[in-house]
């Protein structure tokens, strides 16, 4: 029987030979990892060097690949650990990094990274690109965990089951996580909107 | 008292709401809860607008993943991928990278689908013949990377053609 993920077979063709499988792969899925990787960990090129660690994860583990999965949660929960892997040191290493009270990656209550807001962009007259950025700044507050669990069902959109599998938590946690995160940005978008208007005046 | 229970009340339904709200919008409603959901929002103007902010919250962030990212920037990070690969100096695994440039994607995708159109004709007319086709080389395509530029729909009909072929002709 043949797997129905595109993507599966993709890899199997990969695992057994194919070399331009991987490239394939990559095509598909380099600019949707991309996205997520510079939303969780915040640098760009950080978010391109994670981008390639995740490949060569990918690249390590063809001989050993057996489809458990949709191929994309195997590779968002490659991409998320390696991600966390990376704050964690990044807490070490950037000492202006501010904290606030939360949840963190792990799961546990402690302070997380918020990174110092760098200000208005200097060409946020438009309404839209104000917005854009207000909303960047709110979703950049939100625990990691809960900043991947809304975007994966939202934006990839996987199942509670599916994001719990990359999370590594139940499907109630995960909804939680999901709520959580959309009731914190809507408060927040909520609380801010009144500044952003006076702002124009 | 009532007062407080009534803040109680409120709570719990508020509660109950986002949750709803949540199921709602990632598809994960049972069709009598989705009809609970339905008649909560028709019932109440607070419903309504905490619905609208969710979605808007929603949009907002299909928004910022609909960045475009530029195709040099995701050639660039193949080529370092390929380069940290090589420099690597493994076996096994770790090979060579092919090259995913030279090939434009438009014309890839024009392969493709040519490559799907004939394999359907194909699987209509061709007899089944003593092995079956099992592999992406046998599919008249070289490589997988014709493959892909092919999006999921095309991708999944391509696959469709193949596993026709393999049954053979029907009747």
């Amino acid at each position: 029987m043949q797997p129905s993920d595109p993507d599966v077979r993709l890899m199997l063709a990969f695992r057994d030979g194919d070399e331009t499988a991987l490239a394939a792969l990559y095509r598909r899925w380099a600019a949707r990892l991309l996205r997520y990787l510079e939303r969780i960990v915040k640098e760009p090129a950080v978010a391109e060097e994670l981008l390639q660690d995740t490949f060569i994860r990918v690249l390590d583990a063809r001989e050993r690949y057996a489809p458990e999965a949709r191929f994309s949660t195997w590779l968002f929960h490659i991409a998320r650990n390696l991600a966390c892997n990376e704050l964690a040191r990044s807490r070490s290493r950037h000492p202006h990094v501010s904290t606030d009270a939360g949840e963190d990656f792990h799961g546990e209550t402690s302070p997380r990274l918020v990174l110092v807001s760098s200000g208005p962009a200097p060409d946020d007259h438009a309404d839209a690109r104000r917005e854009h950025a207000r909303f960047e700044r709110a979703l950049a507050t939100l625990p990691e965990r809960q900043q991947t669990a809304l975007w994966l069902a939202v934006v990839e959109g996987q199942s509670y089951e599916e994001i719990a599998s990359v999370l590594g938590s139940s499907v109630q946690s995960v909804k939680n996580l999901v709520h959580r995160a959309r009731a914190t940005l809507a408060d927040r978008m909520a609380e801010t909107a009144v500044p952003a208007v006076e702002r124009r005046r | 008292m009532n007062e407080r229970l009534d803040r109680l009340l409120s709570a719990k339904r508020d509660g109950a709401l986002d949750t709803a709200l949540d199921g709602s919008l990632d598809e994960a409603l049972y069709e009598s809860e989705r009809s609970e959901l339905e008649r909560l929002l028709e019932a109440s103007e607070d419903a309504r607008r905490r619905a609208i902010e969710f979605e808007l919250i929603d949009a907002s962030l299909r928004r910022l993943a609909a960045e475009v990212i530029p195709e040099q920037r995701l050639e660039r990070g193949y080529s370092a991928l390929a380069r940290r690969v090589e420099a690597s100096g493994e076996t096994g695994n770790r090979r060579h990278l092919v090259s995913i440039r030279g090939v434009s994607r438009r014309r890839l995708l024009g392969w493709g689908i040519a490559a799907a159109a004939a394999l359907w004709v194909a699987s209509l007319v061709i007899p089944r013949g003593d092995e079956p086709a099992d592999d992406l080389a046998s599919l008249g395509l070289a490589e997988a990377g014709d493959l892909e530029v092919i999006e999921e729909l095309e991708l999944l009909e391509f696959l469709a053609a193949r596993d026709r072929q393999a049954e053979g002709p029907r009747g």
